[in-house]
């Protein structure tokens, strides 16, 4: 399944704001990134799928979007 | 029926004008006794002998609005309020200038405080919004929220 991802400070950063991932849940898609980006391994980032929060794994749908999220720091 | 999502971002810094325009927009609501003002100021933090000479502010606005507008919900649903107004910035705020402007009024001052100080320790907590903080050789770091 293609799985939009975008992502937002420094994560962005390491990957770039949007791109396409093949993978039918979080864990595999969080693994794919890690592959692709070592850099990942050492972030924090929080995951949310069609713009809900999530903490758990969850199955991925195709065009599902899901965001990365470094801890927030507006203010 | 619920009510619209309302958009608390403006690009770039919040003018002082604003914000008295916006203080003085209240003077026809009688039933106000108080207002509770936080405004947000952009630091020049020293960090390794490097100034912060500006923060950029970046958003998942869609996240960011639908978190807000349920905060709204959950604060005038705890407080007696008049109303609220919550300003963000987005993009580049320089040092010296203001980047968050909450505004809350009520009948009496202590429940204009305390929705006022929950809202903004609720916006820090709860919003994706990041800042990066942008140093006078234009070489950059990630705010991070204390």
């Amino acid at each position: 399944m293609a799985i939009k991802i975008i992502a937002f400070g420094q994560i962005a950063e390491i990957t770039g704001k949007e791109l396409t991932v093949e993978a039918s849940d979080i864990t595999i898609l969080k693994a794919a990134l890690q592959v692709e980006f070592p850099a990942l391994a050492e972030k924090k980032y929080a995951i949310a799928v069609n713009k809900k929060l999530v903490a758990d794994n969850v199955a991925l749908s195709d065009n599902d979007t899901v965001a990365l999220m470094p801890p927030y720091s507006g203010g | 029926m619920s009510k619209p999502v309302k958009n608390i971002f403006t690009e770039g810094a919040i003018s002082p004008a604003f914000i008295a325009e916006s203080i003085a927009k209240h003077s026809s609501k009688k039933d106000i006794g108080a207002h509770s003002i936080f405004l947000g100021q952009v630091r020049a933090d020293i960090i390794e002998d490097k100034t912060v000479s500006a923060i950029e502010y970046t958003t998942y606005d869609d996240l960011a609005l639908q978190k807000m507008h349920e905060l709204r919900e959950e604060i005038f649903a705890k407080y007696e309020l008049t109303c609220m107004h919550v300003h963000h910035s987005l993009g580049e705020v320089k040092t010296g200038e203001i980047c968050l402007f909450v505004f809350t009024s009520s009948k009496h001052r202590k429940t204009a405080i305390n929705a006022c100080e929950e809202v903004v320790e609720r916006i820090k907590a709860d919003l994706p919004v990041w800042g990066k903080e942008i140093f006078e050789d234009e070489s950059h770091q990630w705010k991070i929220n204390k």
